[in-house]
């Protein structure tokens, strides 16, 4: 059984792959907030895969 | 004034006699075993496996290719980028932690081994055999004209591009021959590194040297080509289709099918291994597409007008850095470029040596293992000339040649998955998928123009059409013996370390 703390962290990993396509759809300013968008995002991502690999390392539960 | 060759050689002279050290000893200390020479003894562990990988999977077409990227299309470049190597951290942990489980039970070197092996198949060990050598041959030359640019630029046109990708092609050759997967990995620690130092340089070079700061960098790139900066970028190439081309041939190709990421899962020493090098992936791969973003597309705005954008980067650092330090970032960049020449080298020329010449051609004879070292050795010389001669002709943008390159391993991701996931997978629908697959990538590539389909590139047409060939054809053909399913589930579900 995965713990819910996997499922959430896989979650929000779900959440940035399709945040990325966001700007596709919505109009943003010819300025930085496309690159900033996109950071944030990036950011949010590298923390989600790396709690993730936390959990699967270090916490029994996540390990199998 | 000093001549800019003056500054850069010497600096490229140590960084080169630093790899070509590391090939020697990893020559001396090497066994000369099959397991020992491509995949480091599976001794490899996570600090180093996690190197290997990420350097492996920046290459030329990070440092320079990508530059072009964002140079012509802007900003949609991260999107498809970050988003695609987070996909594929994640993709590779699934995937990965399997076939190490099952590579270290049933002693599997290379990819053809496994799909041999699972699909009972020598026909299956070929065709993986011969697209990876056909698939990594471009990507080898990508690497030399990106060892060409670099020297080019760096040296103001001392060395031109031929003598450049030439020097490029021998030091990548003599460590690689030398020293086997060790040395590669050892170097990629290094070269990590390097590559990940010389990218904040760049960033900040660009961001605080060329502009007072990032900001009226953007403030400038607004003036010139507001496009850049919005999706779907000024010729409209960032279309939500193409992101996703992107997402899925760069994490089920170059991040997991490809023979030269597969093979670090039978490297790496342990499970903890293989975790820390897939999911932490993005540390290193998606802060680097932040900084490349940044320094390229407001690159544009400094050189407008390049008539080849691959060169930008090393153009924007001579013109605003010192000297020294631009010369360092160029070596950072010979650092990406050899990080993953070397790993093609070992990946193709295992898939010649131990599958094509020890398991089919030479079939039920028994080969030495220092036999199939040496053949090793010599075909490695082989490709690397083959990748040298396709370089000094110099074809197109260097990002597009390696995504066709890579997009031939996403074309086995239905045959890896479904032999991972799917019990009614067959040999049939394998084979079948993985060659449908291939040939429709190379038509579309050929007759389409920009090799575009319905919004898609090229490889995931043929990525979709492997899918749909895959399922069908199980379904209509003899499932495998379910002791025969068991046996390699049981082995994928159960840790070995």
């Amino acid at each position: 059984m995965t713990s819910p703390k996997i499922l959430l962290v896989n979650l929000i990993i779900l959440i940035t792959l399709i945040a990325f396509f966001v700007p596709s759809f919505v109009k943003f300013p010819a300025d930085a907030s496309t690159f900033i968008y996109y950071q944030i995002w990036s950011a949010i991502g590298i923390l989600a895969m790396t709690a993730y690999w936390w959990m699967v390392t270090h916490e029994k539960e996540g390990s199998k | 004034m000093i001549p800019l060759w003056a500054i850069s050689i010497p600096i490229f002279i140590i960084y080169f006699v630093i790899v070509l050290w590391i090939g020697y000893w990893a020559y001396k200390r090497g066994k000369r075993t099959v397991e020992d020479y491509y995949i480091a003894g599976r001794e490899t562990g996570p600090l180093f496996l996690f190197f290997t990988y990420v350097a492996t999977f920046v290459s030329a077409f990070g440092f320079l290719g990508l530059a072009g990227m964002y140079y012509t299309h802007g900003v949609g470049m991260i999107a498809a980028g970050s988003g695609s190597v987070i996909l594929a951290g994640l993709l590779g942990y699934f995937i990965g932690t399997r076939l190490h489980r099952i590579g270290k039970k049933f002693g599997h070197i290379t990819p053809s081994d496994y799909f041999a092996d699972y699909y009972q198949s020598d026909l299956m060990r070929a065709i993986y055999a011969i697209a990876g050598v056909m698939f990594i041959i471009p990507y080898i030359a990508l690497q030399y004209m990106g060892g060409g640019y670099l020297f080019e630029v760096s040296t103001g046109g001392a060395v031109p591009f031929h003598i450049g990708a030439t020097i490029t092609f021998a030091v990548a050759a003599i460590y690689s021959i030398l020293g086997g997967l060790r040395a590669v990995i050892i170097t990629d620690f290094i070269q990590g590194v390097m590559m990940y130092l010389g990218f904040f340089i760049a960033f900040f070079a660009v961001g605080f040297l060329a502009y007072p700061n990032p900001a009226a960098g953007f403030a400038a790139v607004a003036s010139v080509k507001p496009e850049l900066l919005t999706v779907p970028g000024p010729l409209l190439f960032w279309t939500p289709m193409m992101i996703l081309s992107y997402y899925l041939m760069n994490s089920f190709g170059h991040g997991v099918g490809m023979p030269y990421s597969w093979m670090r899962f039978y490297a790496a020493k342990n499970e903890k291994a293989v975790k820390t090098a897939l999911l932490l992936s993005p540390l290193f791969t998606c802060l680097l597409q932040y900084m490349l973003g940044g320094f390229n597309i407001i690159g544009r705005s400094i050189f407008p007008d390049l008539t080849s954008p691959d060169t930008l980067l090393p153009r924007i650092l001579f013109a605003f850095a010192p000297a020294a330090l631009a010369a360092f970032v160029c070596a950072a960049g010979f650092a990406a470029l050899m990080s993953s020449v070397d790993s093609f080298f070992a990946a193709a020329t295992s898939l010649i040596s131990l599958d094509l010449y020890g398991k089919l051609l030479k079939r039920g004879a028994k080969v030495d293992e220092k036999t199939l070292v040496r053949v090793g050795m010599i075909f490695i010389g082989i490709i690397m000339l083959l990748g040298l001669v396709i370089a000094w002709s110099r074809p197109g943008l260097l990002v597009m040649l390696g995504i066709l390159a890579f997009s031939g391993g996403a074309q086995f991701a239905p045959a890896l998955i479904g032999s991972l996931f799917w019990k009614r997978g067959t040999k049939v629908g394998a084979i079948l998928s993985s060659i449908s697959g291939i040939a429709t990538m190379l038509t579309v590539q050929s007759l389409m123009p920009g090799g575009i389909l319905g919004g898609f590139n090229a490889g995931t047409v043929g990525f979709f059409v492997a899918w749909a060939v895959y399922i069908v054809a199980s379904l209509l053909s003899k499932p495998l013996p379910d002791s025969h399913i068991e046996k390699f589930r049981k082995a994928a579900e159960t840790p070995v370390d």
